[in-house]
């Protein structure tokens, strides 16, 4: 039987051609690779701060006072004024000199979990209490998220293992993560995209912020996306048991969306009161009006102090009761005390 | 697993590795078992229905062709069908067998083995169609010639569009009649959908298995004894799910026939794999965003800020949409059985360059039109009773292939139209060869490249749609609203910046057709080509990679 390697039924004359294309396209590939490092990242404001956290993590641990840190995506920095939370919280008789934002766009549980490791645990950083605002499933495992952005700016090759067992479980995903570690182009390619497509598309920011508004708003009538149909809380459990062993209070916030429904798992929410982390829903406790909204999560610049003006009315009693039973340090003000 | 995924590619390369090493006898093999774990990576018990079509258009080529199974092949055929039905149709739920195996846990064990009679209702009916017709064969080898031909034939027929008609369609015609019942006022009938799964690409390998059973019954091709080889030409995994539908005469004889790898294969191979890719994640999932976005609209009750120049947009998305998913796949399909030794046909020719209804669909998806008309078309007449018989099997024919894309009313309407401008295009007699050598002429090829998309595209309107209710919306706003917006501007230029570049260069290549004259010419020519498709491939797919459409069909 004739059987023929694949090589050799490749004449000489059409490897070598061959050759030369895929050398030029390498070239091109680490030229391009070069670009995005030393030009795109310090261009992206997004890249800047995810490279900061970890010293403003390191600068939040030295402060003295109660350190607060908030950990969410883009509904956290458009829901939270820090300036606006300090002052109302002061009013209030409660002194909170130290806030950090760690936000990530479009992020949930998993994600949060990575940088939680990344910035407080490995750095021995443990913020006297870190409030984490979700909507929707955000506490339960994804099954789907930005694994490029997680690769280049949460993880390390180190956290594979930890990451291919809970949350990476397709080996697209995890091939993805490998690939997204170690070539920044691929794992930043959207946001490359977007600055291409910003040249050749009018108005491409306002219309692409339309289109992603719409695609999610249709995912959430067919039922929340990236999740899998069996619920799991791994990602939840890891950040619960860390915050423990490190001595870091957590608050959980359900933050209101606009005209969207959502149920909080109750087997989040044991979990949460198991490990002795509290609960606030906001949903509960203000109606915003749909003009405070930009889309279905993020409020106007309107909306934004109003928001976080009555997070901090709800906040401040829950901040004094934590202080006086000793798991917070105290946050009375002068004013208050006088 | 699909072609936009690295399960795909690592299957392939474990596939791949030793294949150019082995006999071709085990090239088979590695193929069929390839092929099966391809299939089966959707939903394992669906092998049992690609095992069924292989058995039964097997025995019944070479039933037409009055080649005796001996009785030890057929009772081998038997118990095999039989034990596959138990393995794959009675509930075992291997993950949790697997795990009590591990844990060497009697009870996980025994709680994942069937234990009601109900489990075993299918291979107990697989047991009893077996037993029947393996007890008929050799009656039915004792009939006249050309009886025993039409019998083995029509058993092939019934069998394979039983299966497909169950699968796809039962669920589809239980819900109109339902819907009918009701409308008529006879009260809510009793009886429901079965929420029946339809298996990927059944609609693919079923007609393919079919058309092999009518070649030889034509004594276009001839039956092959050996069944592992049948099975690869049913369940070949690079066009499984999505075609092209091969023919026997054209597919069986490379997986008989020893296979070699030709000069420029490799490159070629990898020309349509890349561009293959680049369509389907490129364009299709691109164009999906835009698309998706305006049809949800309608779907949704939301379209009231849309114009007509938005849905034309929103159109033209989806039509580049499923040109971009369809003709992707298949020249990923192409590409990779290049790689295996294998000449897939060329479905896709520049689509929307035709001119007329009859070159698109001399230019569309040529594996099915080819596969109606040969089948269909011809079988009904064709154009051999007259004038008024030919609209008629034309319009039977498209109907049918609308239905054959999907079980709803508007792929039925979506036929029906295709088969109306057919017709009209038939009656006006107007010619497809068009001189371009002067301005006039290339003048009025645009035009006719022009107006044909346009039919194209209001057919693609009844393709996509999620009911004749957002048709009627969608078409009315088309024609009295075409106020230039924001949305249709960006949309638009953001189809001009995907789609132009891949059609310049299909023209220059005349689709796949001229692919040498790409493929010969200088590496610094080809260079800029492959770098611009790998790199729109690292930077430029859509975030959210999406099923190809043609899966479903």
């Amino acid at each position: 039987m004739p059987v023929k390697p694949m090589s050799s039924s490749t004449s000489s004359s059409s490897v070598d051609p061959l050759l030369k294309i895929v050398l030029s396209l390498l070239v091109l590939l680490v030229v391009l690779e070069t670009i995005t490092r030393t030009v795109l990242f310090p261009m992206s404001l997004d890249f800047g701060r995810f490279g900061s956290y970890g010293q403003r993590a390191d600068a939040l641990q030295s402060q003295a006072g109660l350190r607060v840190a908030f950990i969410g995506n883009s509904a956290t920095e458009a829901g939270i004024d820090v300036g606006v939370l300090k002052d109302t919280l002061s009013t209030s008789g409660v002194l909170v000199p130290n806030i950090e934002l760690f936000l990530a766009d479009g992020s949930g549980i998993n994600t949060w979990r990575s940088m939680m490791n990344r910035y407080f645990w490995q750095r021995g950083n443990a913020p006297d209490l870190i409030v984490i605002t979700f909507f929707g499933p955000g506490l339960d495992d994804a099954r789907e998220f930005e694994v490029g952005r997680l690769a280049q700016f949460f993880t390390d090759l180190e956290d594979g293992p930890e990451l291919f067992q809970f949350d990476l479980v397709t080996t697209g995903q995890r091939i993805e993560w490998v690939l997204d570690s170690v070539w920044a182009t691929y794992a930043v390619r959207d946001r490359i995209k977007d600055r291409v497509l910003s040249l050749f598309v009018p108005n491409y920011k306002e219309y692409a912020t339309a289109m992603h508004d719409a695609v999610n708003r249709d995912a959430l009538k067919k039922g929340w996306p990236r999740r899998s149909a069996m619920k799991s809380h791994h990602s939840l459990q890891s950040v619960l048991r860390c915050a423990r062993q490190f001595g870091s209070h957590l608050l959980f916030v359900a933050y209101p969306m606009r005209e969207t429904e959502y149920t909080v798992d109750p087997e989040a929410l044991r979990l949460i009161r198991d490990f002795g982390a509290d609960y606030l829903d906001m949903r509960d406790r203000i109606h915003l009006e749909h003009t405070l909204y930009q889309d279905t999560y993020h409020l106007t610049t309107t909306g934004k102090p109003i928001y976080t003006k009555r997070f901090a009315e709800v906040l401040a009693p829950m901040l004094r009761t934590l202080s006086r039973s000793g798991r917070l340090a105290d946050t009375s003000t002068g004013a208050a005390q006088k | 697993m699909n072609y936009n995924s690295w399960t795909f590619w690592i299957l392939f390369a474990v596939v791949i590795a030793p294949y150019w090493r082995l006999s071709h006898r085990r090239q088979n093999d590695l193929l069929l078992v390839a092929s099966y774990f391809f299939y089966g990576f959707w939903d394992y018990r669906f092998l049992f229905l690609i095992l069924i079509s292989t058995s039964i258009d097997y025995i019944g080529g070479l039933g037409v062709a009055g080649v005796r199974l001996t009785a030890d092949r057929v009772q081998r055929l038997g118990v095999l069908t039989v034990a596959t039905a138990i393995l794959l149709c009675t509930n075992v739920r291997y993950p949790d067998l697997f795990q009590g195996f591990v844990e060497l846990d009697v009870q996980r064990i025994l709680a994942a083995l069937p234990h009601t009679l109900h489990d075993f209702y299918i291979p107990i009916a697989v047991a009893a169609v077996c037993l029947t017709y393996g007890g008929a064969l050799p009656w039915l080898y004792e009939l006249p010639d050309a009886a025993r031909r039409k019998v083995f034939l029509v058993i092939s027929m019934v069998a394979n569009l039983g299966i497909l008609g169950f699968f796809k369609y039962f669920d589809f015609f239980i819900g109109s009649f339902r819907t009918l019942v009701m409308t008529m006022g006879l009260g809510e009938p009793s009886w429901t959908a079965l929420g029946i799964l339809l298996p990927a690409g059944i609609s693919f390998y079923t007609f393919q298995a079919m058309s092999y059973t009518i070649d030889i019954y034509r004594g276009e091709t001839k039956p092959t004894q050996h069944f592992r080889d049948f099975a690869l030409f049913v369940c070949f995994f690079p066009h499984l799910v999505a075609g092209p539908i091969m023919r026997a005469h054209t597919l069986l004889p490379q997986v008989v026939n020893p296979r070699s790898l030709a000069s420029g294969a490799f490159e070629e191979g990898l020309y349509l794999v890349v561009i293959g890719l680049f369509k389907k994640i490129v364009i299709a999932d691109n164009m999906a965003i835009i698309a998706n976005y305006v049809f949800n609209r309608f779907q949704y009750g939301e379209a009231v800020a849309l114009t007509g120049l938005d849905v034309l947009v929103g159109v033209y998305a989806f039509a580049f949409q499923i040109y971009g998913d369809f003709s992707g796949y298949s020249s990923i399909a192409r590409g990779i059985s290049k790689w295996l030794g294998f000449e897939l046909i060329i479905n896709f020719n520049i689509p929307y360059l035709a001119v007329s209804p009859r070159d698109f669909w001399r230019r569309w998806h040529i594996s099915l039109s080819t596969w109606l008309r040969d089948y269909l078309y011809l079988s009904l007449g064709g154009n051999r009773f007259g004038q008024l018989m030919t609209y008629r099997n034309l319009l039977i024919t498209m109907l049918l292939g609308g239905l054959w894309h999907g079980a709803n009313w508007t792929f039925v309407a979506w036929g029906l139209y295709q088969g109306a401008i057919l017709c009209v295009n038939r009656l006006l007699n107007v010619s497809d060869d068009i001189a371009t050598e002067n301005m006039a002429g290339r003048a009025y090829w645009l035009w006719r490249v022009f107006l044909m998309f346009h039919l194209t595209c209001i057919g693609w309107l009844l393709f996509r749609a999620d009911s004749f209710a957002s048709v009627w919306q969608m078409a009315s706003l088309m024609a009295t609203n075409l106020e230039i917006t924001p949305f249709a501007i960006s949309s638009f230029a953001t189809i001009v910046f995907y789609v132009t570049p891949i059609f310049v260069l299909e023209w220059l290549v005349e689709g796949e057709r001229r692919l040498g004259r790409l493929l010969i010419s200088n590496w610094l020519l080809r260079a800029p080509v492959y770098s611009y498709l790998v790199l729109m491939l690292v930077i430029f797919h859509a975030g959210e990679a999406h099923e190809f459409i043609y899966f479903q069909f």
